[in-house]
């Protein structure tokens, strides 16, 4: 960490700190409905890679939203993070900065349950917990979050809610990021823009959606349901429809996808099923998920794959598979599924008599075995604090597909104070 | 033959009398909560409230929140602690969802879970018509306090009997007993401190609720209340609320 980064972290920290708070308690900010929020948080990193050699890495966050409402039509709002991360060791360097923007918009409600919205949002679709497999808007959720918070996309949408009904159509161009969030091109064209569609009622006590999404020039069409079926248990269910087939290995060579006679074009299907379970007197919180991509690799595909990265890694080049990609934009990882079929589980035991929480998530690859495990603990430190250690354990066989995440297991810390 | 008649008429007037004054005694009960309903929750107000939960270790915990209703649709949301930021809860009829700030997908919550771990639900909080859920039925007077039973309409009602002590020349709550169905007699709500809210009107400003079954206790304590506020429409829908 330089003395610059230093600094600069500490003028944010400042400004956020005593700003935000005074601001929010200025007699004016009710009369336009001002509402702040934010929180500091220190997070260091342990990483054991697999040729053996620790790295050891510091995650600073600074993250203040302030929305406004200064009348019922119109609300503004933004939510913006500075990070600082020191020594990275995986695929970051050292001591990089960066203002990332969470979200930013704005939204003119002028009646009748009419809205439309511009900026950068996370809009939530889709019934799963862990994943989505219709909530095509935004990126894939940071498996080092806890919560699964998805990073949001720059959006215009417009929104009709009436009694049960809302249908929402949304436009979201291809933006380049230059880092963490901040815009720097922008790719408004058909082929470049995702146009997107959702029909959500609440019919039967049952929350239902339908999508349709043109990505691309690709069409998907999905289904979502959730539903109590009684006062504890939640199912619920999502179906996608699409009619191409990516190849699961971003940016592949096409002679790997030759090789393996992949089919882009030809239709696909994902699907998710769960259940989640709360039992309030024992504050036993349970998800259970099941989730099926058919554009995945079959078993012998997967086979051959791996050969490639062997003979890659015995030539010395760069395998195309490294599936966990450490320092994202929201600086977690991400795991792209290869496969087609995986089991996703978490079991939270929350004590608020107490302020102990204890989690554990996995993910399972169904037909090799490949395990992930997400132990977590955290305590509540009074009104405004959490402390909380993780941990990211895989358990995978040789030769099954979380074996090409270069990482034995990952431990962290995590200090909230929140404003 | 005659003695027989004037019995029958004797047993047919009374039987029609108390079908009377039981209809009747049903009426006035339901007039009673009903003044009750438009006292503590009109069919539109904004309220500013505060809740006190006791905890085991002799400590307790203070939230702040906002709660806003309009027609049968409820929404709460939560101001403090720092830590609670950003929740919030809405109430659609008989379907409420809650939504974290580092979450946002809205997830479905049950009526009778514990809000915030204390010892109101979140039915207690969001469901607030007595008039819509229960039949009632006026068992005596005590003095200028009328003692209703209020009898669940369905079994998706939180408590399937409340006996409810009210004001009743001018609907205001003094105590609620609240029964499972198995008759086991579990919560206390006890009002008091008569405060003048924002719109003009008397209400009790501290709702002492009392677990029988955890020994524990919590507070809501209402700050302000308005009738005249609330929000749109539109904020009530799920389609909002998931946005």
């Amino acid at each position: 960490m330089t003395a610059r980064h230093t600094l600069t972290l500490l003028a944010a920290s400042a400004l956020t700190l005593l700003g935000a708070p005074a601001v929010a308690h200025a007699q004016w900010t009710e009369a336009i409905g001002l509402e702040t929020a934010g929180y500091l948080r220190a997070e260091p990193y342990f990483f054991a890679v697999d040729d053996g050699a620790s790295h050891e890495a510091g995650r600073f966050e600074l993250q203040s939203s302030v929305a406004a409402r200064p009348a019922d039509i119109l609300t503004i709002s933004t939510d913006l993070a500075l990070v600082l991360q020191a020594d990275m060791g995986l695929q970051r360097g050292s001591g990089q900065h960066s203002l990332l923007i969470n979200e930013a918009w704005v939204e003119l409600a002028p009646g009748l349950g009419a809205s439309v919205l511009i900026g950068k949002r996370r809009l939530p679709w889709g019934a799963g917990f862990a994943d989505r497999p219709t909530d095509l808007l935004n990126p894939a959720p940071n498996p080092f979050e806890p919560s699964l918070l998805r990073e949001g996309a720059w959006v215009v949408a417009a929104q009709w809610a009436w009694e049960v009904w809302s249908v929402d159509l949304v436009y979201s161009p291809t933006v380049d990021e230059a880092s963490g969030g901040w815009p720097d091109g922008l790719h408004a064209g058909p082929s470049e823009s995702i146009f997107a569609g959702r029909v959500a009622v609440t019919a039967a006590e049952t929350d239902l959606s339908v999508v349709y999404t043109l990505e691309r020039e690709h069409h998907r069409a999905g289904l979502t349901a959730a539903r109590y079926v009684t006062d504890d248990l939640e199912l619920h269910g999502e179906l996608l429809v699409r009619d191409d087939s990516p190849f699961p290995i971003p940016d592949a060579p096409s002679l790997l996808t030759r090789m393996l006679e992949h089919d882009d074009e030809a239709p696909s299907v994902e699907a998710l099923l769960g259940a989640h379970y709360y039992h309030p007197d024992l504050g036993l919180d349970v998800t259970a998920e099941v989730e099926y991509f058919g554009a995945g690799l079959t078993a012998d595909d997967f086979d051959r794959v791996l050969e490639l990265v062997q003979l890659a890694s015995t030539l010395g080049v760069g395998a195309p598979t490294d599936t966990a990609a450490f320092g994202g934009a929201n600086g977690g990882a991400q795991i792209s599924a290869l496969r087609q079929l995986y089991a996703i589980g978490q079991v939270r035991y929350v004590q608020f008599e107490s302020d102990w929480q204890l989690g554990v998530g996995a993910r399972v690859g169904l037909e090799d075995g490949s395990t992930v495990v997400f132990p977590s603990i955290e305590r509540r430190l009074g009104d405004a604090t959490t402390f909380g250690l993780g941990a990211f354990v895989l358990l995978s066989p040789d030769d099954a597909e979380f074996s090409l995440i270069p990482l034995q297991w990952a431990g962290f810390g995590r200090l909230t104070s929140y404003f | 033959m005659i003695r027989h008649r004037s019995l029958t008429a004797f047993a047919l007037a009374l039987l029609t009398s108390s079908l009377i004054a039981s209809v009747a005694s049903a009426q006035d009960a339901t007039d009673i909560v009903r003044r009750t309903d438009a006292l503590m929750a009109p069919q539109s107000f904004e309220a500013r409230m505060t809740m006190d939960v006791d905890r085991d270790d002799g400590t307790h915990r203070t939230y702040e929140l906002t709660l806003h209703r309009r027609d049968d649709n409820s929404l709460v949301l939560f101001l403090a602690p720092d830590i609670e930021k950003g929740r919030k809860m809405l109430r659609r009829g008989d379907d409420i969802w809650m939504s974290l700030p580092n979450v946002k997908r809205p997830v479905r919550v049950s009526a009778r879970q514990s809000l915030m771990g204390g010892d109101f639900n979140n039915a207690d909080v969001l469901r607030l018509s007595l008039v819509k859920d229960y039949t009632a039925h006026l068992d005596k007077l005590e003095g200028s306090t009328a003692v209703i039973t209020l009898n669940a309409r369905d079994r998706g009602v939180t408590y399937a009997r409340v006996v409810a002590r009210i004001d009743v020349a001018t609907g205001i709550p003094v105590r609620y007993d609240y029964f499972t169905e198995s008759g086991k007699y579990v919560k206390t709500l006890e009002f008091s401190a008569l405060k003048v809210m924002s719109d003009g009107d008397s209400r009790p400003a501290t709702w002492n609720m009392t677990n029988l079954v955890t020994h524990r206790k919590s507070v809501m304590r209402v700050v302000d209340m308005d009738r005249n506020k609330s929000l749109p429409d539109a904020d009530y829908t799920l389609g909002r609320f998931s946005r």
